[in-house]
């Protein structure tokens, strides 16, 4: 709790850390890559056969690569790290504590990857001008930039299912057990052909928006890139169910409960089903681009696309899922505080260690019932700005106000327009864990638990957006700061 | 009519391919899954055999005239084929008429022993006018 809570009210910050993975993964994979290697190739090809019609294709499908991720790519790639660095600068600090070799690592390779795609993309005219020597040269860049494409993904990986499962690291907390995670080599066995078929997919789209319609040459390389695909379709499904197979081994450390367990078998069962119709609309394309490559329409391509957009999309949300409740497995809860401090913070109470505390706007302090003395007014005023405090700290990296994944629908949906007095919901928080095994247990004591309840109950009269730090400010706790009820915790724990 | 009979009748697969779309398309309407699966699985061993003859006699029949991919290409539509209509034939056996992975297998089998045919037809020693592959259906 030593940063400042930025929050958003309506999409959710899960919301917008998964909109900006999603895209990026989709770049990553399909554009870059899976895509970089199939340029190399083609390329290769193209010399080999001395047929310039298979250069000027392999040129045109990198520059539209170059140009989207360069961009579009680049930006969220950073923008991952960015939005989680601000919902979340806990779990990142923890893994830049655990991977700071990896991440320095990865800035290198990154940096390498985006001078190697500058210079493939830019040199390819020239290059290829100055006779076969260099051409030769120029393709073996292309091989070089496919190559730390796949290190830059290989390396964050890594990261993804140390997140899931950091297995034995938890007990040695060594770098090499941190990187060598239970579902690193699956995961990773299972993204490389994916981007690899994701690319041949995008790739005959892009045929098909390249080459004319009475080109001989589209009917070639679509049945090429067709191959391409098949090579790479089977893997992605061998590999899946490997993935499919690790993943309950770790789960079953994470969520004991058996309804979790229970929906989880579900969601795997979904995943399966996915990746099995996505693997048919894979197949069905590439046959259709073998055998009949004239009769092959754009949107034929497109239905596979949205199967494995689907896929990853879904993908991504059980390796969320997975994880629940922690954000880095058994060791931090998706709240940002850490298994270890847990007993501290239910003896102490969460805010007694809070740095920062969120005030109250005048939006959110309107709906008080009526009919208040000053007093009265003021006391519970300062009791729901505790409350907010705690739902802060405690549930807002999880739930908004009244958004997506909203705290007030929640408490609607079970509790209906009765009052949610502070007996109604404390006695379920209390015990939250146990009713929806993907949330943490309570951290905080007993006082901050009625806290909590007075504020949940105005919630139900007051409907403003819950504003984050970025738009309403932070008060430093102290002596300065209006709240003064957990100094002398804190001076005790100073004095320990 | 005269136009349909007159393009069924150019090449000599097409009839054939029509009658296995009525087939299957009789076999889903019926629903029973131990009919689709003798008769549908009778149909692709027919098809798929007719195709493995026929593949496996080009290939030795060009000897080193042809590299691994031209190889691969003769091979994977059909090979792919049976693969999918088995898979077909395993979700139309496994799921009740009613539902949605029954109705996707039928039409998966009904496209597959299509493309089965094709396959086969493709390859058969009187070729069709067009190049191997590539040609109108
Ligand atoms: C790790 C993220 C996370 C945290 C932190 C979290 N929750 Fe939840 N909560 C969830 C999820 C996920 C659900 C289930 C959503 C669903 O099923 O649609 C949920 C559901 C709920 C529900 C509805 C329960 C039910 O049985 O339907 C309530 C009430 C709730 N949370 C309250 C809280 C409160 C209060 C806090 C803070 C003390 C909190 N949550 C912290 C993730 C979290």
């Amino acid at each position: 709790m030593d940063f400042p809570v930025f929050h958003l009210d309506l999409l959710g910050n899960r919301g917008l850390i998964a909109t900006i993975a999603i895209l990026h993964v989709l770049i990553n994979h399909g554009l870059a890559v899976g895509m970089m290697p199939l340029v190399a190739a083609m390329e290769w090809y193209g010399n080999k056969k001395q047929d310039p019609r298979w250069d000027r294709l392999a040129y045109k499908i990198l520059f539209f690569c170059f140009l989207i991720t360069t961009t579009v790519g680049a930006l969220t790639g950073v923008g991952i790290w960015l939005s989680v660095s601000l919902v979340n600068p806990y779990s990142i600090g923890s893994l830049i504590r655990v991977f700071f070799w990896a991440w320095f690592t990865e800035w290198l390779v990154f940096i390498t990857e985006v001078c190697l795609i500058l210079a493939y993309t830019l040199t390819w005219k020239k290059w290829s001008a100055r006779g076969p020597e260099w051409k030769a040269r120029h393709i073996k860049l292309g091989f070089a930039l496919a190559f730390f494409s796949w290190v830059t993904m290989a390396i964050i990986v890594a990261i993804l299912g140390f997140m899931m499962d950091p297995g034995n690291w938890l007990t040695d907390h060594s770098f090499w057990t941190g990187v060598l995670n239970p579902l690193y080599i699956p995961q990773l066995a299972f993204r490389t052909p994916l981007a690899a078929a994701m690319a041949g997919i995008i790739s005959m789209f892009l045929i098909l928006f390249f080459t004319g319609k009475q080109d001989a040459f589209r009917l070639e390389a679509l049945r090429a890139v067709g191959v391409w695909t098949l090579v790479f379709a089977p893997f992605v499904l061998l590999a899946g169910w490997w993935y499919y197979t690790s993943v309950p081994e770790a789960m079953k450390d994470n969520l004991a409960v058996s309804l979790a367990t229970m929906q989880f078998a579900e969601w795997q069962n979904k995943f399966l089903q996915i990746a099995v119709v996505t693997v048919i609309t894979i197949l069905l394309v590439v046959q259709v681009a073998i055998a009949r490559p004239n009769l092959l329409p754009k949107v034929a391509l497109v239905v596979p696309f949205v199967a494995i957009l689907w896929m990853t999309g879904h993908f991504e949300r059980v390796r969320e899922f997975i994880r629940k409740p922690y954000v880095i497995g058994q060791y931090m809860y998706a709240n940002g505080l850490r298994v270890g401090d847990y007993a501290l913070l239910q003896r102490d109470g969460v805010l007694a260690y809070a740095t920062y505390s969120n005030p109250l706007t005048p939006a959110e302090q309107a709906g008080l019932p009526a009919g208040l003395s000053g007093e009265q007014r003021d006391a519970l005023l300062e009791r729901i700005q505790k409350g907010k405090d705690v739902f802060m700290d405690t549930c807002s990296r999880c739930h908004t106000g009244h958004g997506m994944n909203s705290i007030t629908g929640h408490l609607k949906r079970m509790f209906g327009d009765r009052p949610w007095t502070p007996e109604l919901t404390a006695g379920y928080i209390e015990g939250m864990h146990y009713a929806q095994p993907f949330m943490p247990p309570f951290p905080g004591n007993a006082q901050e638990l009625q806290w909590l309840g007075a504020y949940l109950e105005h919630l139900q009269n007051n409907t403003a957006p819950i504003p984050g730090a970025q738009t309403a400010g932070v008060i430093v706790n102290g002596d300065a700061a209006p709240r003064t009820a957990t100094t002398d915790i804190r001076k005790e724990t100073a004095a320990r | 009519m005269e136009r349909i009979s007159k393009w069924l009748g150019a090449r000599p697969h097409r009839p054939t391919v029509i009658n296995l779309i009525m087939l299957s398309a009789l076999l889903a309407i019926i629903s029973s899954a131990s009919l689709y699966g003798v008769i549908g699985g009778g149909a692709v061993l027919l098809a798929g055999s007719y195709f493995l003859f026929r593949v496996v006699n080009r290939t030795f029949a060009s000897g080193d005239a042809m590299n691994f991919y031209q190889i691969a290409l003769l091979w994977i539509p059909g090979v792919l084929a049976i693969c999918l209509a088995l898979v077909a034939l395993l979700l139309v056996i496994t799921n009740s008429a009613a539902s949605l992975a029954y109705a996707l297998g039928a039409f998966l089998f009904t496209a597959e022993l299509a493309m089965l045919t094709l396959a086969g037809a493709d390859l058969s020693p009187d070729p069709a006018p067009h190049p191997v592959a590539g040609g109108a259906i």
